[in-house]
């Protein structure tokens, strides 16, 4: 008998028996390992699967992105922001200004909606992987098995009122906006200084809707932004302590809080400043977005960050329930008697429609980039400067008398030309060298086989 | 499978101080704790005072660990004090942790006890008042103050310390660690998350233990563990279920 057992995920099942005997908030859902843990979608599938279900209420989130040239910590928000919308849920959003971010954000696909482009029939990145596939002929004894997937999506969950599939194309409608703010649906407060006053309004906005129980979405997008004011660490640290209180207190409220990129190191707040923050919320995850490196966004070609995962919500029981639901994290299949392995390396990637979070996986060695189960395209040219040493009479012949001038005086010549268009196509350009991009092959084309009798 | 328990390294002389970190937090350690106590000793009281867990976290985790939480806090028994909710109006730039601590004492001194078992005082946890603003100085009092109120009155005090800069211990967690006399540090693995072992744990003598230590664990030695949702499973090194 073989002692080798495969590993599989875990399947998670919903059961639908707790959801009729109670009553849910709109746009919520029991947990399957908690009954008094009730979730809400964050809107993006995927960290729904990271968050172990959603996001309790109760609790709150922090999404740290610390790239200064990009935005996906906003974006994150948007999410948030949008799902609340699309649920019926009360929103309390606190930015600079609250009334443009609100309109920016997304929307799902409906006859209703406005988009700003013209949707087509399938998304340009989904039929290139599409076509891709289907061109591989693979091994019969493989064709039973599912496609390899990297993420998780939205139709995991039971229905999709509970985590819409957004649009990165679409918007919300802005009558629908007007009339959630006009129904107070949405309330919007401008960043301030006064961090009492926020909270009070805070505390506000989760005391009226406590009789009418609602689930309240407390968005910050972007905590120290200009309007927040000059916050020193201990009055954010302060202020994220009193909001985690309110939490507490109204347990029908979330929160989710993007903070402004330079704050979002050790270098604003001091030694520890991150983990502290995370300490004083249930969640905390960071996307690091590549932009600042170049060198990572052309290792990792297919994603646009990598995702952190510093502490999950775990409100009623000592570990997240994402341990042992997740997907993505893989943990829950080798939590088991097979288990040892570490977790997923988890990446994002932006796409035009969606922000998505998947697995992130190491590229083949040898410098491919990417896994090849068809055959290979035309490798291409890659300029590397190449010192090639220019022979000194073509140099006397262009007049450019360096070497002649500096022979014998003890400095060192560097020879520094300008480029020459008369004679360029004449003479291959010195100091280049086209390099083709080196292939993997088992077997060099030009040196013989060592083995070879 | 090793047994751990955390209910043998409490003495009156000194506290236990429980540091953890963010990848590996030590709450398990304080639900044993309570859960240990309340089944070794029934007149036992017990105390807790929070900053971060509100209640419902306790009740669910005690009604998995064999005992009802609820009925102990109508009977008496037990008090929980939620800080945040009780206290308002302890903020860092109006006032000190002296009200805290009259709260503290009160409290104590409510429980009424009548039975040999010294009463149990679980803080959870320091850390957040050092973070949001309160003085150094001020901290380091008012846990002196309480270590000697609990050392005075014959009380079991056990107090969470979250370390923010593991390399660099300063501040009130040294003048704790000064007062201690049993020390469990919570730490990650040094590999990184795994889903079989979630952290290990080591147990130092502190400089206020009087009499031989119980039980210490070394560093090098230390206790590995894995978290359930309501359960802690400890192991040697090595003897985990995944390796076995």
């Amino acid at each position: 008998m073989s002692t080798f057992k495969r590993k599989k995920a875990k399947a998670v099942t919903v059961s639908s028996s707790s959801e009729t005997t109670v009553n849910l908030l709109p746009g919520t859902r029991l947990s399957p390992f908690s009954s008094s843990t009730i979730l809400t979608s964050s809107g993006i599938a995927s960290l729904d699967d990271i968050l172990g279900g959603g996001l309790p209420l109760s609790c709150s989130l922090l999404v740290i992105a610390p790239d200064i040239h990009s935005s996906y910590g906003e974006l994150v928000q948007k999410y948030f922001i949008s799902q609340g919308l699309a649920s019926g849920q009360k929103l309390c959003v606190i930015d600079d200004e609250p009334e443009r971010f609100i309109s920016e954000c997304m929307w799902f696909s409906n006859g209703n909606s406005s988009s700003t482009v013209a949707p087509p029939a399938e998304d340009e990145d989904d039929s290139k992987e599409i076509d891709h596939d289907t061109n591989v002929n693979i091994a019969w004894r493989y064709e039973h098995l599912t496609q390899f997937q990297t993420t998780v999506s939205a139709s995991k969950f039971s229905t999709d009122e509970f985590c819409r599939p957004f649009d990165l194309t679409y918007k919300v409608p802005g009558s629908f906006l007007d009339q959630a703010t006009k129904s107070s649906q949405v309330v919007l407060l401008k960043a301030s200084s006064d961090l009492k006053r926020v909270i009070d309004v805070i505390t506000e906005s989760l005391r009226t809707c406590s009789q009418e129980v609602v689930p309240v979405r407390i968005c910050i997008p972007l905590l120290g932004s200009p309007g927040w004011g000059d916050l020193k660490p201990k009055e954010v640290l302060n202020f994220v302590y009193l909001l985690r209180t309110v939490l507490r207190q109204y347990p029908h409220g979330c929160a989710s809080v993007g903070l402004r990129p330079s704050m979002s190191g050790d270098g604003w707040g001091g030694p520890g400043w991150l983990n502290k923050l995370s300490w004083l919320f249930d969640g905390s995850v960071t996307l690091a977005g590549f932009s600042a490196d170049p060198s990572l966004s052309l290792t990792f070609p297919s994603h646009h960050g990598s995702f952190h995962i510093h502490r999950l919500p775990a409100p009623y029981s000592l570990r997240s329930a994402s341990d042992r639901s997740s997907t993505l994290r893989g943990v829950s299949s080798v939590s088991g008697l097979t288990g040892g392995a570490g977790e997923n390396n988890l990446a994002f990637k932006c796409t035009r429609r969606r922000l998505v979070i998947e697995t992130h996986h190491l590229d083949v060695e040898g410098g491919v980039g990417e896994r090849r189960t068809a055959t290979a395209p035309v490798p291409l040219p890659v300029a590397v400067p190449v010192a090639v040493p220019i022979p000194a009479e073509e140099k006397e012949k262009k007049g450019t008398s360096t070497r002649s001038r500096l022979k014998g005086t003890g400095i060192a010549a560097m020879p520094v030309e300008l480029e020459e268009k008369e004679e360029k196509e004449k003479e291959e350009p010195a100091g280049l060298h086209l390099k083709m991009r080196k292939k993997v092959t088992f077997r060099a084309e030009q040196q013989p086989d060592l083995y070879d009798f | 499978m090793t047994w751990f328990s955390v209910n043998d390294l409490l003495t009156s002389n000194g506290p236990l101080v429980i540091t953890d970190q963010l990848v590996s937090p030590g709450d398990f350690l304080l639900h044993q704790l309570l859960s240990e106590y309340v089944k070794n000793s029934s007149d036992g009281k017990c105390v807790i005072i929070s900053t971060s867990q509100d209640v419902a976290k306790w009740k669910s985790i005690s009604s998995r660990s064999g005992f009802n939480l609820t009925q102990k806090l109508e009977q008496g028994s037990i008090i929980f004090i939620d800080v945040p909710t009780q206290l308002p109006d302890l903020s860092p730039s109006e006032a000190t942790l002296l009200p805290l601590l009259n709260l503290i004492r009160n409290s104590v001194k409510n429980l009424h006890r009548n039975g040999t078992t010294p009463t149990l005082l679980i803080f959870d946890e320091l850390a957040t008042f050092e973070w949001i603003g309160h003085p150094v100085l001020d901290i380091s009092r008012f846990a002196r103050a309480l270590v000697a109120y609990c050392a005075k009155n014959d009380v079991y005090l056990v107090v969470r310390y979250h370390i923010a800069v593991p390399v660099d211990l300063d501040g009130v967690v040294r003048i704790l660690l000064q007062l201690a006399a049993y020390h469990i540090e919570v730490l990650p693995l040094s590999s990184g998350k795994s889903g079989a072992v979630s952290g290990e744990i080591s147990v130092h003598a502190g400089p206020t233990l009087i009499s031989t230590p119980r039980r210490v664990i070394p560093r090098s030695r230390a206790l590995q563990y894995r978290l359930g949702d309501y359960q802690v499973t400890y192991f040697e090194r090595g003897m985990g279920s995944a390796v076995l």
